[in-house]
């Protein structure tokens, strides 16, 4: 794993939401995306161990705490890949995207959703599930699908929900990863989870 | 109609349920520790964040319910309807008002989630720091096809 210290960013625009995404480490220039798309692009270095901590420093300075991590076995595909982008129903596996130690906490199998409260059996944003996590079962709110919804809401690259107690307060107290705005027009008790997001999209 | 409207004018009484009317009921309600902090523009979600802490969760419905009150008396047609959300949580309720969000809380509930840090400090803030960062598995797909 080596760092990316970037040196002149030129300019930055918001692009899609994606996640921490790179080209190979020997390459000299390095087309960084994660929540701001740096273009045309920066010069790459690697950073050695003693280095590696000012630039975690500065990093964090521009990018507010998000740290850029290169994978060196980062697969090269020769073909294009076409995904499975539904919504979220019974049996899927999700992502738990707030700090809560029941989400974060490592376990042999990911957690399933084993219940979607709605009257057809699929979760959209703002929906609630049950979630079987660590053995125990829990509510969620599910706050990001990979299925194109309407025209103007975001498309994440993985469900993403948020963990949620019977009485809805959310049983972690922040989420890094960006929530869509149009839960706040939704019918459903949502600002408790919006007052604890970080970003929004 | 209209001698209402003069009478609430020359008296000084607030047509709009703006800010100062939502601030004056909460002092008049003997709210503990009133918070309110303005959101800064590029966060498109309200103009004002407001938090505040009451006594036991019976004074808590008491303030939201009374709020409420306040605003369905001074709402105009167009003005939607507001809700209190979290009802069935005793410890923390919310309101929005469309640009004014209220949260009510009991004094452990806001030490556990310190929103005040989190809407001042904004990426800054202590907990988000704390949280390790995310390392995503060897073979994510990003930037997928969907073939639609």
């Amino acid at each position: 794993m080596t760092l990316i210290e970037i040196d002149h960013i030129e300019r930055a625009r918001v692009c899609y939401i994606g996640w921490i995404r790179s080209t190979a480490p020997s390459a000299p220039l390095c087309s960084v995306y994660f929540n701001v798309f740096l273009e045309p692009c920066a010069h790459v270095h690697d950073v050695d161990a003693l280095a590696q901590d000012m630039a975690l420093q500065r990093l964090s300075g521009s990018f507010s705490g998000l740290i850029v991590q290169n994978s060196s076995k980062i697969l090269q595909r020769a073909f294009s890949v076409s995904v499975v982008a539904a919504a979220i129903q019974k049996m899927t596996r999700v992502r738990v995207v707030d700090n809560s130690s029941l989400g974060n906490t490592p376990y042999h199998r990911p957690p399933r959703v084993i219940h979607v409260y709605t009257k057809n059996g699929v979760g959209k944003v703002g929906d609630k599930v049950l979630l079987a996590i660590k053995g125990q079962k829990k509510k969620a709110l599910i706050v990001g699908h990979k299925m194109p919804g309407d025209r103007m809401t975001p498309r994440f690259d993985s469900n993403n929900v948020v963990l949620i107690e019977d009485n809805g307060n959310p049983t972690g107290t922040r989420i890094k990863v960006p929530i869509p705005t149009h839960l706040r027009q939704m019918e459903g008790d949502f600002s408790k989870v919006l007052a604890i997001a970080s970003s929004f999209v | 109609q209209l001698d209402t409207h003069l009478f609430s004018f020359y008296l000084g009484y607030s047509e709009t349920f703006n800010l100062d009317v939502l601030v004056s009921l909460l002092r008049q309600e003997n709210a503990v520790d009133l918070c309110v902090i303005k959101v800064p523009e590029h966060i498109k979600y309200a103009e004002y964040f407001i938090v505040v802490s009451g006594i036991s969760p019976r004074h808590l419905r008491a303030m939201a319910l009374y709020a409420i009150k306040v605003y369905k008396f001074l709402r105009k047609d167009g003005d939607p309807n507001v809700k209190i959300e979290g009802k069935d949580a005793e410890d923390w309720m919310c309101i929005d008002f469309g640009k004014i969000v209220v949260h009510f809380m009991l004094p452990e509930t806001r030490e556990v989630y310190e929103l005040e840090k989190l809407w001042i400090l904004r990426a800054y803030d202590e907990q988000l720091m704390r949280i390790p960062p995310e390392v995503l598995p060897e073979d994510f797909m990003y930037d997928m096809e969907i073939t639609k």
